[in-house]
């Protein structure tokens, strides 16, 4: 293994579409995962519980393309916030990013299991028949995907691609004949009367919504990839967050007005049940998508086939991004000095980063050990935690999209979040985001709603943090760093630096402009 | 895939998933209108979910009727 060395620069080769199907992959993937769990809580009103969590997404969404256009750097949510507000929330901020890449190793490679146990032939995966076997093929798929990332393969950006165009026209074809086929406006009005959970329950479900949106991390790791990102990624990032949205919406309402081809299956007490309680049972719910698909008439026989091999598949990619994720989130937080160098470490032949790799998919492991023991309830559970570190995350990601339009007003933002109100602070002329406090609130909100709700999560998500927090204070203590405050850094130089390397000449010159205006140099005091 | 990405095929993908959806946009806003249920308070999702897919498809389907035009 060799020592930290200087991060070598990541090759900008990927392409609008290179872009948008990057994020699809990691965030496409969620409804696939969300739907019958968001079923499971919210029943009848699982499309408001969608509604209003993904009104919070485009805001959250918006706000990663300002900051993901501004600020191309592959550290994402954690180096915005430890910009905008200092060295502890930006370490608490990545810290809640790694728990989220850590379960998402876990719960998109239980998910893929459980979408290859819809076909006939592979019913035996299934977590409700065989558990023991489910654990041991869940573990041998995290074993694979941490052997690979520390070979350093990786899905290419053209599996991705192709993978990701596949995925929208099987999406948009499940959608068009389910609703020609199969929907009724007066159904889907008696299932939200009929089905109406209660309040407790509606804010369970709104919670669990956020999670089939959750993956936003990917639009600034594609930014550090792409080649003048603050003209791509405005552009990607909308049409992205408008798939997703509509998407998890689509579904949604579609279930709850749809009528089966096939006969549902009466429920554990033997009574009858609707369509829609059935998708959000225990032995769904991690393959909800392919259930609802092989349910459309005429169509559905040919998505039995083939949606439960798709939805595997984009799964694995989504495990697969959460290894990789991790990995990097760590060695930017080593970098940035919130974490350990061990972190920095690569391996002398791979030169990969072979101890977060082994030490994120460990803690992988251990989140599905603790899933295993909750029965029935694993899944859940996993999606809690999820829940819980999407949430912590977002939240401060809004805080620091505020901080830094107050604090850093001379960075040119090609994409702004719509919405502002002109102020002066500090003797420049700065811009309060309306859409960012609005966003703030809601994902505050679910937050909170996580917490009330989540028995394990509000436990567990909070520990994380406080572990993490423990972990900060002995290493910065060691290393004789500030632990309340931040390590000087010349940020104005970084950032024309960042710039220049992304090709963004123009707004470079525009910066390097505006701070000799102001009689600030580059490479002097911040 | 790079070459994909800049060939009229790609353009064609694009406008037939855009033509897609606002089908499905205008065929579910027009089921909402027609069904029984068309005043309840219940039909909002569906109509708000029919004009996104409306406004998706117009918005992608635009610049490539633009660009087709001139």
């Amino acid at each position: 293994m060799s020592e930290p060395q200087k991060q070598e620069q990541l090759r900008r080769s990927v392409t609008p579409w290179g872009s948008y199907s990057w994020g699809y992959a990691d965030v496409g993937a969620d409804i696939f995962v969300a739907l019958g769990l968001v079923f499971g809580a919210a029943a009848g009103a699982t499309n408001v519980a969608f509604l209003f969590a993904g009104l919070v997404y485009v805001c959250v969404g918006l706000a990663y393309t300002e900051l993901s256009a501004a600020y191309p750097v592959a550290g994402g949510g954690q180096y915005f916030v430890m910009r905008g507000l200092g060295d502890l929330p930006g370490f608490l901020a990545g810290w809640a990013v790694l728990l989220d890449f850590t379960i998402d190793i876990t719960l998109f490679a239980w998910g893929t299991v459980g979408y290859l146990s819809h076909l006939p032939w592979l019913n035996g995966l299934a977590a409700s028949g065989h558990p023991i076997l489910h654990f041991w093929v869940i573990f041998a798929l995290i074993a694979g995907l941490a052997l690979l990332n520390v070979r350093g393969v990786r899905e290419s950006s053209a599996f991705n691609g192709i993978v990701s165009a596949f995925d929208v026209v099987s999406e948009l074809s499940i959608l068009f004949f389910g609703f020609l086929f199969a929907f009724k406006p007066e159904l889907l009005v008696h299932s939200m009367q009929f089905g109406w959970p209660t309040s407790f329950a509606l804010m369970n479900g709104i919670s669990l919504a956020i999670i089939s949106f959750v993956g936003l991390e990917s639009i600034s790791h594609a930014a550090e990839e792409t080649h003048r990102p603050a003209s791509i990624v405005p552009r990607t990032s909308v049409a992205l967050i408008l798939t997703i949205l509509i998407f998890a919406l689509a579904y949604s309402n579609l279930a709850l007005g749809m009528l089966p081809s096939h006969p549902v299956p009466l429920d554990a007490n033997g009574h009858a049940q609707m369509f829609w309680h059935f998708l959000g049972t225990v032995g769904n719910q991690d393959k909800a998508v392919a259930v609802l698909a092989s349910n459309i008439p005429l169509f559905g026989s040919l998505a039995a086939l083939y949606v439960p091999v798709l939805g595997a598949i984009l799964l694995l990619i989504s495990s697969n991004s959460g290894v990789f994720g991790s990995s990097r989130i760590a060695y930017s937080m080593s970098q940035f000095k919130l974490l350990p160098s061990l972190f920095e470490r690569v391996h002398k032949k791979y030169k990969t980063p072979v101890i977060s790799i082994l030490t994120f998919c460990g803690l992988a492991v251990i989140e599905l050990v603790f899933a295993a023991f909750q029965g029935d309830k694993g899944y859940e559970f996993l999606g809690d935690l999820y829940a819980f570190g999407a949430a912590a995350s977002y939240t401060l990601v809004f805080v620091a999209l505020i901080a830094l339009r107050l604090r850093d007003p001379l960075t040119p933002r090609a994409f702004k979040i719509p919405g502002n109100i002109k102020v002066r602070y500090r003797g420049e002329n700065c811009e309060i985001p309306l859409l960012g406090i609005v966003g703030f609130f809601g994902i505050f909100t679910i937050l909170i709603f996580v917490l009330l709700t989540h028995q394990i999560g509000r436990i567990a998500g909070p520990s994380w943090l406080i572990l993490g927090f423990v972990i900060y204070i002995v290493y910065r203590k060691k290393k004789g760093l500030p632990v309340f405050g931040s390590v000087r850094r010349d940020w104005s130089t970084d950032q024309i630096k960042i710039l220049r390397d992304a090709g963004e000449l123009e707004l470079m010159d525009e910066l390097v402009q505006k701070l000799k205006t102001r009689g600030r140099t580059p490479g002097g005091a911040p | 895939m790079k070459a994909f990405v800049q060939s009229p095929g790609y353009a064609r993908w694009k406008m037939v998933n855009a033509v897609l959806f606002v089908l499905l946009g205008a065929g579910i806003v027009f089921r909402f209108a027609t069904s029984t249920v068309a005043l309840r308070l219940e039909a909002i999702p569906g109509y708000a979910l029919g004009l996104a897919l409306l406004a998706l498809g117009a918005w992608r389907l635009w610049p490539l009727l633009r660009r087709s035009a001139t």
